[in-house]
């Protein structure tokens, strides 16, 4: 009924009928107007000097004289240029796994086994980002696993971490380690929720197992892919500051440095907080026009979308 | 908005004919494997097992390297068994007072952060679950929004400060009581929910304080659990907001007394006039594996929940 | 209509609180004159001067930003804590930051005007952009209040140094650590039974130390590379580099700093200087010829150690303490014959020169937080600080303890740590050490390992005093004028630093491996050229005062 008058309804009228319910909602705004929206009026110093210890406000107006700097500044070209290496190859390789994965698993007939795989797959994404790093260092370090398989193979140890070569790939190898298992679920969820009947009547259209995945299954889960898809490129420029932060260092700097790292030294350790401000505020506007645009070609193009 | 509706059926609490995630594929049995297919299940079969001995090895890998010498680790030869057993760091990490008490901090901080959070999302999730309420997109927005626009860290510093949260609990569970994505998971799931229900609960005569307490939330077991999993992993592994706000180590959680062994141990030069740190790559297992075990052990009980429980599934185009 | 009300409403409140916000922070504004001191003598001493042992006249609690190190964790029940509570009227409201992140956070707290008074353990260099929002004190307005400073600053001439610390507006922010005499530490320790055996002695200069290498290669098959190296962390041998670097007219490693270098009459950019070039050509050299361990420009400390101390390599970079260890690992090892050997840093091309850092007189030091000066107490803090890090009896307090309880002193004022105390090895098997047990010896308290010559060398071996007496016969590079940079050259020196030395570092750990070959430094240089390396040396050289 409510529904109904949604054209017509009043605030007044609206907040009269249903008074409960907006009091569930009187603490939830509270918190994001504190907790979100007010720091996010400190913002404002991408374009008012900000000076350590003074007002977070910053003390006077520069229009747009830190955009200008950034632009200029070669190194953001090269952290930007790295968060779009790092957060496309996460996009590329990262992403598909978990459809790999959890087709490969649906197509396990042991009850048990599939459990089994499920249940250690799962496992990583529930570790501390700090104790992934752990196991990174630990696995790549001269007296590591990865390092004896090296030197089995007949190759001299490397020093991984200390190499910028090889950032991107113990990156994402980490990230693939991290995140694949988990990444199943949505997907094996969606599986289960496939109409048996489709298969028995692609099974009698004469469809093999491969024909029946490619016609049936794909088609079945895609709308989660889009979805996930859309999300994940809505947050390609926000590749995992922590788990970088933890493991670069100066020597992988020069190909392991994203915006966000960049942000983190320049604000802090040089104490620039309005320079850094000024790319945090081009990198959120980079992620709302690409998880915008994403949606908006996905809605044309397949019809599933966030909104 | 986000489509990802749970398809757990809210009249059936426990779960029990929420889709099995280990069920396997509907069979087709009544026509023999080709020989092609039969070679792939091997193949899948093999495949998977190594999937699952990768995602192991790291574990084992620690676990061997906390119970070996340090000469043991530097001989680089320590894979899934130890070598030169020893159990002398992991007693003296254990008598570190300082290890306990931030162990202790860690749980606390882990059940009072998940209930506020839980609070706060699932109130807010079903108010903007109902589609038929004024305003319900503008505060979605509102939501949504800080998804991609945040505040820079020293306003958040200076407001955790002024508001009098630093070296308390609050500074840690307060400022990321919400997190947005599960808020959109809720609410999709709760969209699901059979409005028959909540309007049968309306003519008897409840309120919407009512139905949300005494129909909504017993009927969504499943879905809370896994919320609560998802918050309780997040405050328990959290260890940046730790490392900001709380300038006294008995009140660290054990993240950042794990980070602090990790990081010492490769942070050397420091030009300051102490000798450069170094500390035995025993020690960093031995602390690692003890944070780490909780979760190992307690996660293949609490499995069992969110497998049946989360079935965020299923998405409408 | 109703919409914009509640819409006002809710604007309004986000200012308010926004409004509170900035009123609570921008707290005090300062307008850099003398602040009338009567009001804070709460626990000052009326007579304060050198020679006089600090005692408040009342309990004061002052806040201390404390640098937690794993070696030596903060413990409640220290000596240390309990003797500047009893006999000094002083405890700490402590604001803990570990180790690992303490730059970071330092920083943080230091921008959010949350530090705590005393900030200890930070070089001038560390907070130089942090000072512009009157976060912390400009200390140089009341060397009035620390007579301990002054009388050291002028007993060791050190003026000159602190008034390069001054800043565009003509004030210094940092008390540095002082060093009566520089106090060299890093060098390369060989195996000096090796050395005999081959019928050669220290080597005299890096090229000689070259020709060695390579006898020592000839002579000793068993070794996998004669020389290794370690420190290389964030960077290939830094410490090494920084020890060399002097010889050869330059700076670099831990010492490349802020990568400008004065050649006399302007600053220069060090990484493209020639005397870089030299320096790194000699260590690319010396791997190119197998001379020395390729890892060991990347690997660990532990793994390099390892290789030293069970005889693959005959040659290693050292410190002083670190020598120490070396002798300690081939005990362990039942090595006996091997002997350890903390070599004179050899002289280069250059001459037998220090780098300017190498051979300076400044320490990591303390900073005071500008609330300090809001405290009642501030003159009792300023004397404490004085007191604690400058006295004789300070410093000798906050490296050794006291009297009786951790060491004992004899007639000729030599001091034995007590029975069950150690400290790196002098008192070894003993069961309590000297900064993990006492806190005594610990870098928030103990600024320059004691800052006199007397104290310096109390904790060193012979054979280190020895060491440190030869370092100190070379000449100290010169220091080029101040660098005062205002505010604006500096927000945009910074980033074009930062940047350069990106390229330093990276194409420093290229051509040292060989990776890249030295005939294409000049296409290097032309990458320095492109990254803004002329504006930075412009900038530099402005700042200075030095017209071109």
């Amino acid at each position: 009924m409510a529904t109904e008058l949604r054209g017509k309804e009043t605030w007044g009228l609206a907040l009269r009928k249903h008074w409960r319910l907006y009091t569930f909602a009187i603490l939830p705004i509270a918190w994001f107007l504190v907790f979100r929206y007010l720091p996010m009026a400190g913002n404002v110093i991408a374009f008012r000097r900000f000076r350590p210890g003074g007002s977070i406000f910053g003390d006077e107006w520069v229009g747009f004289y830190y955009i200008e700097r950034f632009i200029q500044d070669q190194a953001f070209w090269q952290a930007f240029q790295n968060t779009v290496i790092i957060g496309g190859l996460t996009l590329v390789i990262v992403f598909p796994l978990p459809i790999i994965l959890a087709l490969l698993l649906n197509e396990l007939r042991s009850r048990l086994f599939k459990r089994f795989v499920q249940t250690v797959s799962y496992l990583p994404h529930f570790m501390s980002i700090v104790i992934v790093a752990g196991f990174v260092f630990e696995l790549t370090s001269l007296d590591g696993t990865v390092n004896r398989l090296v030197q089995l193979f007949g190759g001299d140890p490397i020093s991984f971490m200390q190499q910028a070569d090889w950032f991107r790939t113990i990156y994402i190898s980490s990230e693939v380690w991290q995140t694949v298992g988990w990444g199943t679920i949505l997907y094996l969820a969606t599986l289960t929720t496939i109409d048996a009947q489709l298969y028995e009547a692609s099974r009698i259209d004469g469809a093999n197992r491969w024909q029946q995945t490619w016609h049936v299954t794909l088609p079945g889960i895609r709308p989660t892919m889009m979805v996930l898809l859309i999300l994940n490129i809505g947050q390609f420029m926000q590749v995992g500051f922590e788990k970088i932060f933890l493991l670069y260092n100066t020597l992988t700097q020069p190909t392991a440095d994203v915006i966000s790292t960049y942000i983190y030294r320049v604000g802090l350790t040089s104490g620039q907080l309005s320079y850094a401000t000024a790319i945090g505020l081009f990198e959120a506007v980079i992620g709302l026009v690409l998880v915008f645009s994403a949606n908006a070609i996905s809605r044309r193009v397949t019809g599933s979308s966030l909104w | 908005m986000v489509n990802i509706a749970p398809t757990v059926d809210p009249a059936d609490p426990a779960g029990s004919t929420a889709p099995d995630l280990a069920r396997p594929r509907p069979e087709t049995t009544t026509i023999k494997d080709t020989p092609g297919y039969t070679v792939f299940r091997w193949v899948n079969a093999t495949v998977l097992t190594l999937v699952a001995a990768i995602t192991l090895y790291p574990f084992v890998n620690l676990a061997a390297r906390a119970f070996s010498s340090e000469a043991g680790i530097r001989s680089g030869a320590v894979t899934v068994w130890p070598i030169g057993f020893n159990t002398t760091t992991l007693m003296s990490v254990l008598e570190q007072d300082l290890f306990w008490r931030n162990y202790l901090n860690t749980v606390v901080y882990t059940v009072v952060g998940t209930a506020i959070a839980m609070a706060l999302t699932t109130t807010f999730a079903y108010v903007l679950s109902k589609k038929y309420l004024k305003g319900r997109m503008l505060l979605v927005g509102f939501a949504v929004f800080t998804m991609f626009f945040t505040g820079g860290l020293i306003p958040n510093y200076i407001l955790v400060s002024e508001l009098g949260f630093k070296n308390t609990i609050w500074a840690i569970v307060v400022p990321q009581a919400i997190n947005v994505f599960n808020l959109l998971v809720m609410k999709s799931f709760f969209e699901n929910f059979p409005t028959e229900l909540e309007e049968a609960a309306a003519i008897d005569g409840l309120t919407t304080y009512g139905i949300f307490f005494r129909v909504v939330l017993p009927l969504s077991k499943a879905v809370l659990a896994t919320m609560v999993l998802f918050y309780a992993v997040w405050f328990w592994n959290s260890w940046f907001p730790a490392f900001l706000y709380m300038d006294d180590p008995s009140l660290y959680p054990v993240t950042v007394f794990l980070r602090n062994i990790i990081a010492g141990a490769t942070g050397t030069g420091e030009g300051l006039s102490d000798i450069a740190v170094q500390i035995g790559a025993n020690v960093k297992a031995v602390t690692m594996l003890l944070t780490a075990l909780p979760i190992v052990c307690l996660y293949p009980f609490v499995q069992k929940y969110f497998v049946s429980g989360v079935m965020l599934g299923s998405v409408k185009g | 209509m109703r919409i914009t009300r509640r819409k006002a409403v809710a604007a309004t409140a986000v200012a308010a609180l926004a409004l509170t916000l900035t009123a609570c922070s921008s707290g005090g504004d300062d307008d850099g004159a003398p602040v009338d001191m009567a009001d804070k003598m709460v626990g000052a001493m009326e007579d304060y001067g050198v020679g006089t042992s600090f005692k408040a006249t009342e309990p004061i609690e002052l806040g201390l930003m404390y640098r937690d190190h794993p070696n030596y964790p903060l413990k409640d029940d220290w000596s240390v804590l309990k003797h500047l509570e009893e006999d000094r009227n002083v405890t700490f409201d402590v604001q803990s930051v570990p180790l690992a992140d303490f730059e970071q956070k330092r920083s943080l707290l230091i921008s959010s005007g949350d530090a705590a008074d005393l900030i200890p353990s930070t070089y001038a260099a560390d907070v130089e952009t942090l000072t512009s929002g009157g976060a912390l004190l400009a200390v140089s307005d009341y060397l009035d209040y620390l007579p301990n400073f002054q009388d050291k600053v002028e007993k060791w001439g050190l003026q000159e140094d602190l008034d390069r610390l001054r800043q565009a507006d003509g004030k210094f922010y940092v008390l540095p650590g002082l060093h009566e005499n520089p106090k060299p530490s890093y060098s390369v320790a060989i195996r000096e039974d090796l050395w005999a055996d081959a019928g050669l002695e220290d080597p005299k200069t890096w090229d000689e130390f070259a020709d060695q290498l390579e006898v020592i290669k000839e002579e000793n098959p068993e070794l996998d590379y004669p020389y290794t190296e370690r420190w290389s962390i964030n960077g290939p041998m830094e410490a090494t580099l920084q020890a060399a670097a002097g010889g050869f007219g330059t700076e670099a490693g831990w010492g490349y700093g802020d990568g400008v270098t004065w050649n006399g009459s302007e600053y220069e950019y060090t990484g493209a200087s020639e005397g870089y070039k030299e320096l790194i050509a000699y260590f690319a050299d010396l791997v190119d010829s197998g001379l020395l361990d390729p890892e060991g420009l990347t690997q660990e400390d532990d793994p390099a150690k390892a290789k030293f101390t069970t005889g693959k390599a005959a040659a290693i970079g050292s410190n002083d303490q670190e020598a120490v260890v070396y002798r300690t690992g081939f005990e362990e090892a039942g090595d006996k014959d091997a002997k350890v050997k903390h070599l004179v840093v050899p002289a280069g091309p250059a001459g037998n020169i220090m780098d300017a850092t190498t051979g300076g007189q400044f320490e990591s030091g303390i900073a005071l937080s500008s609330n300090a000066a809001e405290r009642d107490d501030f003159v009792a803090l300023l004397q404490f600080v004085d007191w604690l890090y400058y006295s004789d009896e300070g410093l000798e307090f906050a490296k050794w303890g006291v009297e009786g309880e951790t060491y004992t002193k004899d007639a000729d004022g030599v001091r034995t740590l007590a029975d069950d105390v150690d400290w790196g090895g002098l008192n070894a098997g003993a069961p309590k050490m000297l900064n993990t047990d006492f806190g005594y010896y610990n870098g928030v308290f103990s600024l320059a390992h004691g800052s006199t010559e007397d104290l310096v060398k109390s904790t060193l071996t012979p054979d280190v005093q020895a060491f440190l007496d030869e370092m100190n016969k070379k000449d100290v590079a010169e220091n080029g004028p101040g660098i005062a940079m205002d505010e604006m050259q500096r927000e945009e020196a910074s980033l074009l630093q930062t940047n350069l030395q990106d390229v330093v570092m990276t194409a420093t750990s290229q051509f040292l491996l060989g990776e890249r070959p030295m005939d294409e430094w000049d296409a290097y240089v032309a990458e320095l050229e492109s990254a803004g390396m002329q504006t930075y040396v412009d900038t530099v050289n402005e700042a200075a005062g030095v017209n071109q």
